[in-house]
């Protein structure tokens, strides 16, 4: 039985997707149209009442929040996703929520504003651009900071927690043009490279494409 | 060695951590910081925390920030002492996971910017704006019916036990049921209700309101 990843063209449902392929994971995914909002019909309801993207269903198992289910289910093959310690551990921790909390809420606002309003119709809210701009460039300034003494940001070991950053950046640095905001940073843009050249990523893209080209 | 905290008794995000701590007989120490006269913009506590933000802990060398990773660490390298806030199996523990992540993602802006309107902008001579709680709280009853219907299934959010995932709701409720007046939220849902009397009785929380308000 193999897992099924609902969402796929989106970004958050590609945080699994690129987590499945690190892992060597077999898996087939279901499209879901935010567009036409089939994130709100009844059926998804059942799977994902908060109507978000992403699920999975793995046999009987329904989960919304899969990562950590999955790197540590799947410990022992693949690559090691969570450190190696508890304390390594910690720091991905540590930064997963860093992405969740100061990176993710400032770069969802630009993909909604500069990338999903012409889609429903509506018009760009130029003042929350600015705004996510100036919160993400603080961010930036700090990952720069701590890319400067860390390989990657838990630590010298990739983890789920510069993998949580993968799929929206690559929005930043193409459909929104922004790549100015990575490459002004000589450690950001080092560890940029190296994650998003990651053959994981390069497969993740051919299997799923994005809705912006 | 005791596991400094630094933060403030009476802020959401410590308290998370000391809720965890208590729960786990972990001895703690707090080290005020001064929120109210912006110690943790200061210099040198972004050395600490270069968000910005409380709490940190310091236990011996090892440094952590962001309250959902510090609680993850503490009831993981404590599995074996306190209760079992992590679930017993991997799927019982993706489920905490991912009530941890609703928490953190469905409930926790609209909680916090609700008190930050009904209880904190008062405090400091500020208007509130009203339409904005209105919506904010509308938000919140959807939400909160999804979890009434949650626990009309399931005693806890993750399962049978109390774990990591109710516990990360404790300070929010707290203040919106209290300083914030809006207890109907909770009392008006049968099940959501039963669910809050049953963890704002545990001992290790109500020693912990003792000491904070």
């Amino acid at each position: 039985m193999v897992v099924k990843v609902y969402g796929p063209a989106y970004a958050s449902p590609k945080r699994v997707i690129l987590c499945l392929v690190e892992k060597e994971i077999e898996f087939e995914t279901v499209p879901v149209d935010l567009i036409k909002g089939e994130q709100r019909s009844p059926e998804y309801l059942k799977l994902q009442p908060f109507g978000e993207l992403p699920v999975i269903q793995d046999g009987d198992f329904i989960l919304y929040a899969i990562m950590r289910y999955y790197a540590e289910k799947y410990r022992s093959q693949g690559t090691e996703l969570l450190g190696k310690t508890i304390e390594e551990r910690g720091l991905v921790e540590q930064w997963l929520e860093v992405e969740a909390h100061n990176y993710n809420p400032a770069i969802y606002e630009l993909t909604i504003q500069l990338l999903f309003s012409s889609k429903f119709g509506r018009p760009v809210d130029e003042k929350l651009v600015k705004e996510s701009d100036e919160k993400l460039g603080k961010t930036l300034d700090v990952y720069e900071e701590r890319l400067s003494k860390s390989k990657y940001l838990a630590g010298d070991f990739f983890s789920l927690a510069d993998l949580s950053h993968i799929p929206f950046t690559h929005y930043l640095v193409g459909p929104m043009g922004r790549q100015h905001m990575i490459r002004d940073r000589k450690h950001v843009s080092a560890w940029w490279d190296d994650i998003s050249n990651r053959p994981s990523w390069k497969k993740v893209l051919e299997l799923c494409k994005t809705p912006f080209g | 060695m005791v596991v400094k905290v630094y933060g403030s008794v009476k802020a959401a995000c410590p308290q998370r951590v000391l809720a965890c701590l208590l729960e786990k007989g972990v001895e703690f120490e707090i080290v005020q910081v001064d929120l109210d006269e912006g110690e943790h913009k200061r210099p040198e506590f972004l050395l600490r925390q270069p968000f910005g933000q409380v709490p940190v802990i310091e236990d011996g060398d090892f440094k952590l920030f962001e309250s959902r990773a510090i609680i993850r660490y503490y009831a993981a390298k404590y599995a074996n002492q306190g209760p079992n806030l992590l679930g017993n199996t991997l799927e019982e523990k993706a489920l905490v996971d991912q009530w941890l992540e609703v928490e953190a993602h469905n409930f926790n802006d609209l909680a916090f910017n609700l008190v930050l309107q009904l209880v904190i902008l008062p405090r400091m001579g500020q208007r509130s704006d009203t339409a904005l709680v209105h919506n904010l709280e509308q938000k919140l009853e959807a939400v909160l019916n999804i979890y009434e219907q949650r626990l009309s299934k399931s005693n806890y959010l993750a399962g049978d036990s109390f774990t990591l995932a109710d516990l990360s709701h404790l300070p929010a409720l707290r203040y919106l049921m209290n300083e914030a007046g809006m207890a109907h939220l909770v009392t008006q849902r049968k099940h959501v209700n039963a669910w809050w009397d049953k963890i704002s009785s545990r001992p290790a929380w109500k020693k912990l309101a003792s000491l904070a308000h």
